[in-house]
């Protein structure tokens, strides 16, 4: 398939080309989806290289699999499904996880409209041990947190990959909220300082 | 309310949850997974060939490793007949169980051991050109009785009888109530 003449294909045509071994076709797919599944790692992983491989690992694994998809959910849930599971067994497998959480921890972030430079330095304060709470959390509510609040996932494509009831990844992360701003609110954040 | 004051707080949750996984895919990302796709299947690349040979040879190693370990044991000449080998080398030097009188086990080393002479033993895999025994000569074992010491038991002093008293229960009147009380 001719790259550029993809522009109102849907994913389904898509898929069909690529269960018959186009594989220009599922190079469109990459490119429509690999943000979502870079993300998915990312938000699983918390390390950009790690996330990277585990992403690669997830599209790649998908194309020697694309004969088996049947069309039952979207491909992108599909799709975001073994990337997820990708991560995790990836994830699973590092024994420095944890220590490889902190390159992340410089990520950006911080919201523009900060005012003056005290504000500034207030909202970088508050963003970084937002991080940090977010961080400690437990990894169910984190990855819940993470996942919903990422821009990308609705709730339903959350408890595809994540394997529970969407009720179960809305509790999860309102209880994810709930202990952040706990966290903060014993560090001195409190609105309307 | 309380969702109104804590806005701010749930702003900035949602905006560091938001940048923990903002950063975008790395370019190379595409390409990689195109090379990959593009290229053989695994199992058919340049490495298919040292992968089976390795294979191969890790099979050759187990084979030999299993007979090995499952060789018959090297036959010894019998002393009475052919394929039959001798108490004597069997018990002092080939049998790697421990004797009867060096065995730590108490059972086995209250057993006399005038009664345990042990039987000629029988390969239990014929070697090339070892006939197997006819017969097998088994020298009963002869069991020595136990030996019981009487036990003497000293009589327990009886203690004095007790003398029971009879005790007297006397019946319980029980009166008609509210006038007996309030006297």
């Amino acid at each position: 398939m001719a790259a550029g003449s993809t522009g109102c294909v849907t994913d389904d045509e898509l898929v069909r080309l690529a269960q018959a071994g186009d594989v220009g076709a599922f190079d469109q797919l990459v490119v429509r989806h690999q943000a979502a599944v870079f993300r998915a790692a990312l938000a699983a992983l918390r390390d950009r290289s790690e996330a990277e491989e585990a992403a690669q690992d997830a599209l790649v694994r998908a194309w020697q699999r694309v004969g088996s998809f049947r069309g039952d959910a979207a491909f992108r849930t599909w799709l975001l499904s073994i990337a997820w599971n990708r991560a995790m067994s990836r994830r699973r497998s590092l024994a420095t996880w944890f220590s490889r959480r902190a390159p992340l921890a410089e990520a950006g972030g911080v919201r523009e409209d900060e005012g003056s430079p005290l504000d500034a330095l207030r909202h970088r304060d508050l963003a970084r041990h937002a991080r940090a709470a977010i961080d400690a959390l437990s990894p169910k509510l984190r990855d819940a947190l993470l996942l919903a609040q990422s821009g990308d996932y609705g709730y339903a494509e959350v408890a595809a990959m994540l394997k529970v009831p969407v009720g179960t990844v809305k509790w999860r992360v309102s209880e994810a909220r709930r202990q952040v701003r706990q966290r903060l609110a014993a560090l001195g954040f409190v609105d309307g300082d | 309310m309380a969702t109104d004051r804590s806005a701010g707080i749930d702003a900035a949750i949602d905006d560091a949850a938001r940048a923990m996984t903002a950063p975008p895919p790395p370019e190379a990302l595409r390409r990689a997974v195109l090379d990959r796709v593009a290229a053989p299947p695994s199992g058919r690349g340049w490495w298919a060939g040292p992968r089976l040979g390795a294979a191969a040879a890790a099979v050759v190693l187990v084979m030999a490793g299993v007979h090995w370990m499952s060789r018959p044991a090297p036959v010894m000449p019998p002393s009475g007949g052919p394929g039959v080998a001798s108490p004597a080398n069997t018990a002092a030097s080939r049998d790697p169980v421990v004797p009867a009188a060096a065995s730590p086990s108490g059972v086995r080393a209250a057993t006399p051991a005038t009664g345990m002479r042990r039987g000629p033993r029988v390969l239990r895999r014929t070697a090339t050109g070892v006939v197997p025994p006819s017969t097998i000569d088994v020298t009963p074992v002869a069991i020595v009785p136990l030996g019981t010491e009487a036990v003497v038991v000293e009589p327990v002093p009886v203690p004095a009888a007790i003398a029971i008293a009879p005790i007297a229960v006397s019946p319980l009147s029980i009166g008609v109530a509210g006038d007996a009380l309030e006297e």
